[in-house]
């Protein structure tokens, strides 16, 4: 039996890009970011910067299907995300995320998480999907510990095995709520490096919230600044010209001086 | 096109080249049994065959591969160019996946493996060491170890419930002492939780049960012509165990499966921890409110439930055998005796007793994800009813040998 889960004719967005247009991210009638337009292109690193409350998360969970917007439009690829229900679940198949406590589902070993999404939408056998989570587990640096349950192992393995699971279909887009919030800097650095590489080789458009400056140096293409106080964006531009030439905010962020 | 893979066994030389499109949804169930079969006769090639090296080949087109391999094979490297631009992304971690397979089985047996002809972010990407699951000791083989290990594990439960009950004692001793932190708040939520909140469900199922027994009974007694009795056979059996019973299984299911999915869930944030490590005990924290909350409500609960089920007793006789208020009530009045009432409490009390802890004791032992949060819930309740049957026997037998 076909598994009638697998598109036969899958939809992937022709161009691999978000377009963000006078977004307004809420819950209910609170308004938490609004008026935000930010282009993200191919094979691009994005990174959502802010200080803490003020969105970065909502604003996440909206790209990635879980929060409705307010207003305003997301496009993947020129299709209407909130709008075109048809083509949603595609565009759905074609993004990885990453949540922050790494979200991964306890009673499974880290292989079978890495499996789950596996088993449903591809037509490998059973082998060939272990095959390929040991894989991606040692990706991460978690080689050996596949059939461990993820309540045996640290909050900072865990959040490597959500990213191998997110990285589970070869996803177009990668979404990562702080990635290496919790790692230690030869672990961050590494999963630097794995980004990367994994733009320069399988094209991943990559976009991450973090707060992490390093990291905010060295992968980033573009990033954004999301206001708490104005609840909007703020800035937008690559790290090394926001340092100089960005708000006053947004450059005591990056040089990590005090208000 | 789809995935294809080839290979050649030449003068020790294991050449490998994939090509086609490796992408994951581009696989086809044909494609996949396939490359089962091929990753299989490569690997046994590999254990068996005593190679010099393993070759690992991979371009887009059958063209491009082959001519990479006859380059290989003639003048020794080449990197196979990268002739498209804008290419779709034509392999995925699958092939990666493979050749890391093809890899790991040349490893062992100490067989070079060349990737110099494979693009140049792909061999970064092979770069990922498989290393063998972690040891473990190595368990004893000691006979006192074996039989220790094999009574905690048959009677460590009884164990750790004997604990709990012991903890809880020694937390109430505490409380009546004046001495444990017990916030009335959380003491008099828990009470509404389990009593206010309690009365909708508590009174359909009582008056349903006095109308089925007033109902069932009025016909058998209908015969002899003594359906008056029907009131006091309904009060009778109510008040003295059937409202306890009841109340305590609709209680089980309602209030100790949730303190153990609270508590339970609470283990799994780490928020039991969290409250150890200030200090604070959990049981006296989060157990003995509860604990106090549901024994104090249980016996007021089945002076409820006693009442709604006297009067669905009473709708049925009332309108279908025609008695009158003052015959019910004078009947009533006649059989139901104090003692009635305080064994039918103090069943209802005990009974308190066993759920608040069983539905605590499950969250408190319970695991740290999310099956084992359900796992405790479902024991909570299971053994909160096997013990109001239990005890319910034994109370029933002490009580008799006392002829009350």
């Amino acid at each position: 039996m076909e598994n009638p889960l697998i598109p036969q004719n899958s939809f992937i967005p022709q161009k691999a890009l978000i377009d963000v247009r006078n977004l307004t991210v809420g819950y209910g009638t609170k308004i938490i970011q609004k008026d935000l337009t930010f282009s993200v292109k191919e094979k691009e690193i994005f990174v959502i910067m802010g200080g803490s409350g003020c969105g970065k998360s909502s604003l996440l969970r909206v790209l990635m299907g879980l929060l409705k917007p307010l207003q305003g439009t997301v496009l993947y690829g020129g299709t209407d995300f909130w709008q075109d229900a048809e083509n949603r679940q595609a565009i759905l198949q074609s993004i990885g995320v990453m949540f922050q406590g790494g979200a991964l589902w306890t009673s499974r070993t880290l292989a079978e998480n890495i499996a789950i999404p596996l088993k449903q939408y591809t037509r490998l056998n059973d082998r060939q999907i272990y095959e390929l989570a040991r894989y991606k587990l040692a990706q991460v640096g978690l080689s050996g510990f596949e059939h461990y349950y993820p309540s045996e192992i640290s909050g900072g393995m865990r959040k490597r095995a959500g990213i191998a699971r997110a990285l589970a279909l070869d996803p177009r887009f990668v979404f990562l709520d702080e990635p290496s919030a919790g790692l230690d800097p030869v672990s961050s650095a590494k999963l630097d490096e794995l980004i990367l590489q994994l733009r320069e080789s399988l094209g991943m458009t990559v976009l991450i919230v973090t707060h992490e400056l390093a990291s905010i140096f060295t992968v980033a293409d573009t990033a954004i600044w999301l206001d708490a106080k104005t609840k909007t964006m703020l800035a937008q531009g690559n790290p090394g010209d926001l340092v100089k030439n960005g708000p006053e905010i947004v450059r005591k962020f990056l040089k990590r001086e005090a208000e | 096109m789809s995935v294809r893979l080839i290979y050649e066994l030449q003068d020790g030389m294991l050449r490998i080249a994939a090509y086609g499109n490796w992408t994951l949804p581009k696989i086809t169930r044909a494609d996949q049994k396939m490359l089962a079969q091929k990753q299989q006769e490569i690997i046994q090639a590999i254990r068996r065959e005593n190679l010099k090296a393993v070759l690992l080949f991979y371009a887009e087109t059958e063209e491009n591969t082959a001519a990479a391999v006859q380059s290989v094979a003639a003048v020794g490297n080449s990197v196979v160019q990268d002739t498209q631009k804008d290419r779709e992304y034509a392999w995925g971690s699958l092939l990666l996946s493979f050749f890391c397979v093809v890899c790991d089985e040349a490893d062992k047996k100490n067989v070079p493996v060349d990737v110099s002809a494979l693009l140049p972010q792909m061999r970064k990407l092979l770069e990922v060491n498989y290393n063998d699951p972690l040891s473990s000791i190595e368990p004893s083989r000691n006979p006192f170890y074996l039989f220790g290990d094999f009574f905690c594990a048959k009677f460590g439960q009884v164990h750790a419930s004997m604990n709990f009950a012991g903890e809880i004692t020694a937390s109430l001793l505490k409380f009546f002492a004046g001495k444990a932190s017990v916030s009335a708040k959380d003491v008099w939520q828990e009470m509404y939780n389990a009593g206010a909140a309690s009365l909708p469900i508590i009174s359909l199922v009582s008056i349903l049960l006095g109308l089925i027994l007033a109902f069932v009974s009025a016909i058998q007694l209908q015969v002899i012509g003594a359906e008056v009795y029907v009131s006091s056979l309904v009060t009778v059996s109510m008040v003295r165990v059937m409202s306890p019973v009841l109340t305590g299984i609709v209680i089980a299911g309602r209030i100790g499966a949730s303190y153990a999915a609270t508590i339970g869930s609470m283990q799994v944030n780490e928020e039991v921890d969290a409250l150890e490590t200030f200090g604070i005990n959990p049981v006296e924290f989060l157990v003995l409110p509860r604990f106090l909350a549901l024994s104090l409500m249980m016996p007021f609960l089945t002076v409820y439930a006693d009442f709604m089920g006297i009067l669905g007793g009473f709708a049925v006789i009332f309108w279908g055998w025609d008695i009158s208020f003052y015959a019910f009530l004078e009947n009533v009045q006649a059989f139901t005796t104090m003692q009635h009432i305080f064994i039918g409490l103090f069943h209802s009390f005990i009974f308190g007793i066993l759920i608040a802890m069983s539905g605590c004791y499950q969250g408190i032992v319970s695991g740290r994800d999310a099956e084992a949060v359900g796992r405790a819930t479902t024991l909570a309740v299971v053994h909160s009813i096997i013990g109001i049957i239990v005890s319910t026997s034994i109370l029933t037998i002490i009580l008799s040998g006392f002829n009350l």
